[in-house]
């Protein structure tokens, strides 16, 4: 009875819902630009600019929250923060200010908390979006790489490369460190599997990934890739941890089930970032001179290579896992891939020259 | 204890002193090799496969019905799209497939899917029916801890929506959050009239 209760006023909370201007999380991406000091908002269903919001900072960095119907902006010099409101048809925005710098912010999974740390104070915070309240704050952490959330985001994750430990603090201030290695200064931010069981911390000094049980804090392998390797990259479907090797110019493929690794294909590309997409059928490795390499997971093999005008920024995919979108920055564009088919299958011109990573607040296709 | 149910159960792993156990669909095929095979019940208790709804273009989501978000959202959604196909929403048959047939029994998914509206068809069956049709799209699901604190699980799943033509081949994928009217847009190209 309780249960039909829930589902009458899903469905009457859904006929009431207000659609905002670009509350469409799956659909509007968002890129900032610094120097123009605003957001250009892209459309794509249509493929095209939908819009521009100018703002009183400079942004530099964005994340969307779908939770919130929210875009989070963080100004670092002015150490503020700022909410746009994305379902208000004027797209209200909200700023406020901050005690520390946000060198760098992360969005909990669900969207309703926000990671912020300050590389000069080594002050690390995790703030309720919508109350601006303080829900953790750790002092002395000396982080170059992102963070990362568990599943809920009552738990925050970050490596340190003095001491090369993996370190972890939940929101009520338990901590604990796991020292991965004594040669400290290749560690890459950690990845976590999609149950949230499992943590992989790639070492670029050792050729190698570290594979953490979270649930007890301890390592458990050590797998070799390639020379040079990057922080891991997951696949949706959890099947699989992808390693891009910089030097090597080479992808390695981890399986998430059995911890071996399943092939090492090499790319030519010295990768920022890479996605997956279509079934997670198949991977996109964005390079940092331009160049994609798109590979058929199925088989581990190169099947397309793009090459693009300017300096490539990390993409997002769509939440169909259908189309890739790649910011190019230096000729503002947005490369749209189909990973489907492989192909570039459009480019939004006209964007900011300086256009930073795309956010996308539902681009994520597993619910948890 | 968690043990995590998953679709290719042959790839089991047991990864830490809790005894987790885990196993998940190799990401192995490409659409064109999606089979979109099924063999289970529905919730009036009567065996079905993917060849039981002949003629028709079917819209196939994984899900379960304790689910506290995404599942009522993306039913109520579909149920909406229905509503705006009118009369065309006769060649269109929603599956709702559980991917928690434990708790998720005929009459309980009966219940479920005719909150929604009474055209769309629940499926249920044993732990490896389920597997099977999983596979056959290539859905992932499972069961995960949320909260160290509190020792609490939760299930995870794909929140695709499988557009299949009346062959029973893939014809599209959904994501999360695609708003209806988008969803009515995609369907109506392989809708008649």
């Amino acid at each position: 009875m309780n249960k039909i209760l829930l589902i009458v006023c899903a469905q009457f909370l859904l006929s009431l819902q207000a659609f905002g201007a670009y509350d469409d999380g799956a659909r509007y991406a968002f890129l900032a630009s610094t120097l123009e000091k605003s957001i250009s908002i892209i459309d794509l269903h249509k493929k095209k600019l939908a819009d521009v919001i100018t703002l009183k900072h400079s942004p530099d960095s964005i994340a969307a929250s779908q939770n919130m119907k929210a875009l989070v902006i963080a100004h670092r010099s002015e150490k503020r923060l700022s909410l746009i409101d994305l379902s208000s048809d004027t797209l209200e925005q909200h700023d406020y200010k901050l005690s520390l710098s946000p060198d760098y912010i992360k969005l909990s999974p669900l969207g309703d908390t926000l990671a912020i740390y300050d590389r000069e104070l080594q002050v690390l915070e995790v703030q309720s979006v919508r109350r601006h309240q303080t829900l953790l704050r750790v002092e002395g952490v000396d982080s170059r790489e992102p963070l990362t959330f568990n599943l809920d985001g009552s738990s925050v994750y970050w490596v340190e490369q003095a001491s090369g430990a993996l370190n972890t603090s939940d929101l009520w201030s338990k901590s604990a460190e796991l020292v991965l290695t004594k040669k400290g200064g290749g560690l890459s931010a950690m990845s976590r599997s999609i149950d949230g069981l499992l943590g992989f911390v790639s070492d670029s000094l050792a050729g190698k990934v570290y594979v953490i049980d979270l649930q007890v804090f301890k390592l458990i392998k050590e797998i070799y890739v390639g020379r040079d390797p990057g922080r891991p990259w997951g696949t949706n479907d959890g099947s699989m941890m992808l390693v891009p090797n910089g030097e090597d110019g080479t992808l390695s493929a981890i399986s998430a089930i059995t911890l071996d690794k399943l092939f090492t294909v090499d790319t030519k590309i010295n990768p920022i970032a890479v996605n997956a997409g279509w079934l997670d059928t198949t991977a996109a490795v964005i390079g940092d001179n331009g160049g994609v390499a798109l590979l058929d997971l199925t088989s581990g093999r190169v099947v397309e290579k793009l090459q693009f005008d300017g300096a490539l920024r990390e993409g997002v995919v769509t939440s169909d896992s259908r189309t890739l979108a790649v910011p190019v920055a230096g000729s503002g564009r947005l490369a749209l891939i189909d990973m489907r088919t492989r192909k570039l299958l459009s480019e939004i011109t006209g964007l900011p020259s300086d256009i930073g990573e795309a956010a996308l607040a539902v681009s994520n296709n597993l619910c948890h | 204890m968690f043990f995590s149910d998953y679709i290719f159960s042959n790839c089991i792993r047991l990864s830490s002193l809790l005894c987790l156990a885990f196993g998940l669909a190799f990401p192995s095929m490409a659409d064109d090799v999606i089979s979109g095979k099924f063999n289970l019940i529905d919730h009036h208790g009567n065996p079905v496969s993917e060849s039981s709804y002949p003629g028709k273009l079917k819209l196939v989501f994984f899900g379960f019905t304790n689910c506290p978000v995404v599942c009522p959202t993306t039913m109520a959604d579909v149920a909406r799209v229905e509503r705006l196909l009118g009369e065309r929403s006769h060649q269109l048959q929603v599956l709702f497939i559980t991917i928690d047939p434990e708790y998720d029994t005929v009459s309980r998914l009966a219940t479920y899917v005719a909150a929604f509206n009474p055209s769309i068809v629940g499926l249920t069956g044993s732990t490896q029916q389920i597997k099977q049709a999983a596979k056959g799209f290539n859905a992932t699901y499972g069961r995960t801890p949320v909260s160290g604190m509190t020792g609490e699980s939760e299930i995870f799943h794909s929140t695709y929506l499988y557009l299949m033509d009346s062959e029973g081949k893939l014809v599209d994928l959904i994501g999360y959050g695609t708003r209806p009217a988008v969803i009515v847009e995609k369907i109506s190209q392989y809708l008649q009239g």
